[in-house]
């Protein structure tokens, strides 16, 4: 009788183990993961937040309209080619040498950027070309790299490039704001970083999307937008300071970087071109 | 009590005093004991043991019924969830983020020529500033989703009366592909069906948008459309009209209501 006890116990407590180890392995079955890829990072995690207030100043903004194409450089790790395109191709309106055989045109108060088209256009060859003096690989880019590629193909198409480095332990938002307001551009390096999107007022509150990234990253900013919430006696109870930026990455086209926290800046320069 | 109460109560004891003790008795009667635990929370409360000459144990059949009926339904249990996982349905589906995948130039051309793939309609598209296709970083004959960035599309006469809206188009071929952005196409309350597609959107009335979201076939469709600063600002009213003009060229019963207002744009 004692065995057969045994052997019922023993039969369940094999059940158990095999059960344990299904519902343990179900969450890995399908879920391989690879190796950061400097355009995109990982997503380390994506949360609504809510922000219950009374009073919401949004007014402290400023969009370049011309904002930022949405090119992507055709290299793997390559978003700091892509970051630096964009600038390139903004900074083409006014010097049409800079991606030659490129023009866009307007409508009604938007420019459209000529298509990046296929390899072998104009754009593309542009992009080539930035990859090379970048020394740009399947590795990234450095931020020295960057600077020297970058002012090499603005002075290979007969204009100045000027780099005005406005990170020093943090970054000058107020240099920020200064520069794109002037029409200028500011490129950002970071190591880890958080986008906003998706704002949807509610009635005496608001929702924003928050997407936090690893990874090393470069972005180029068009703009800026602050946003701060107060409860009734306007006591402050957010507040947001982002870059409005191409992000680099196909999906998410522009978007909001914060820059106030949730980031990790490790350089960033203005950008401007005469 | 008094002494004649106590003279009666000795003489009942006496009388109903047992001659021999139960442990003679059995011995007499060759009946073993066995000690048990018959004190509330003992082991064998409760139950009866019986074991007399070889032939009269008593045994402890409620604990082997209990234990035998608990492992069936334990195995039967186990059974169900094992067949279920294995049952599961995209049990194969492998998961990409961001990192796990390569953009790569693609173009509309290179879209449309792929299998059961659902296209705007593209006599109405006016510039396109990119197309590329995720594919896996490891495996490049996974194409994961195609991207159609920053499509104008004029509708009405562009000279005088142009409606021009900018829309993002994301086809994800692979469900397993979690693109950055995707949240934003999470929880969009409201609908509307064209040709039997239903299409859920939610329109920004901050950023005068609307993110719309739907299946067909084996796909997902996500798309970000927004008017065009200083020519048309998108409003909730048009956003089916919208969706209608991009998407009915599909279907030869397109069902959709273009009742779109007056407007040059729309009426055709």
């Amino acid at each position: 009788m004692k065995k057969t006890i045994s052997g019922m116990l023993a039969f369940y407590l094999a059940a158990c183990i095999v059960l344990a180890s299904l519902v343990v392995a179900m969450p890995l079955i399908g879920s391989k993961r690879y190796m950061v890829e400097a355009r995109g990072g990982i997503i380390h995690e994506t949360f609504t937040e809510s922000i219950v207030y009374s009073v919401k100043e949004d007014d402290e903004e400023y969009s370049n309209p011309y904002r930022l194409p949405l090119y992507y450089s055709p290299y793997t790790n390559t978003c700091a080619v892509t970051a630096g395109g964009v600038a390139i191709a903004y900074f083409d309106i006014s010097y049409p040498n800079l991606i030659p055989n490129s023009s866009g045109f307007e409508i009604g108060t938007t420019y459209l950027y000529p298509a990046q088209g296929s390899t072998g256009s104009a754009v593309n060859n542009m992009f080539a070309e930035l990859y090379e003096m970048t020394n740009s690989s399947d590795n990234g880019t450095t931020i020295p790299d960057f600077k020297s590629g970058m002012e090499e193909y603005v002075e290979s198409k007969g204009y100045d490039l000027t780099m005005t480095d406005i990170y020093s332990n943090h970054l000058d938002f107020e240099a920020c704001k200064t520069a794109l307001e002037a029409g200028k551009l500011v490129t950002v390096f970071v190591d880890g970083f958080s986008v906003y999107d998706n704002e949807i007022r509610y009635d005496g509150y608001d929702t924003m999307t928050c997407t936090v990234v690893n990874g090393a990253h470069t972005l180029t900013a068009y703009g800026y937008s602050v946003i701060k919430y107060y409860d009734a006696s306007m006591n402050i109870v957010a507040e947001y300071e982002f870059l409005l930026v191409q992000s680099g990455m196909p999906t998410l086209g522009l978007t909001r970087l914060r820059v106030d926290s949730g980031c990790t800046i490790d350089d960033a320069y203005v950008l401007d071109v005469n | 009590m008094n002494r004649e109460d106590k003279k009666i109560q000795k003489a009942i004891d006496e009388n109903l005093k047992p001659q021999k003790s139960f442990a003679e008795w059995a011995k007499e009667h060759d009946v073993e004991l066995t000690p048990v635990n018959l004190q509330p929370g003992g082991a064998a409360y409760g139950r009866h043991e019986e074991k007399a000459n070889g032939s009269s144990k008593i045994v402890v059949r409620r604990t082997i019924s209990a234990v035998i009926a608990y492992s069936v339904i334990v195995a039967i249990f186990v059974s169900l969830i094992a067949v279920s996982v294995i049952m599961l349905p995209n049990n194969d589906v492998k998961h990409y983020q961001q990192s796990d995948t390569v953009s790569v130039l693609s173009s509309l051309d290179e879209a449309a020529d792929y299998p059961e793939m659902l296209l705007f309609d593209t006599s109405s598209l006016y510039q396109m500033t990119s197309v590329f296709r995720q594919v896996a970083k490891d495996d490049e004959s996974v194409t994961l989703a195609y991207i159609f960035s920053d499509c104008v599309f004029v509708y009405g006469d562009p000279e005088t009366n142009p409606y021009v809206i900018n829309a993002t188009y994301i086809v994800r071929t692979h469900p397993g592909y979690e693109f950055m952005g995707l949240s934003d196409y999470d929880s969009l309350p409201d609908s509307v069906s064209i040709s039997d597609v239903e299409m859920k959107y939610r329109f920004n009335d901050e950023e005068a948008n609307v993110n719309v979201r739907f299946a067909y076939g084996d796909f997902e469709y996500f798309l970000e459309i927004s008017g065009m600063p200083g020519v048309t600002e998108l409003t909730e009213s048009r956003v089916i009209c919208v969706l209608a003009k991009l998407f009915c060229s599909n279907f030869a019963d397109c069902k959709v209501d273009l009742m779109c207002g007056t407007s040059p744009a729309f009426n055709g």
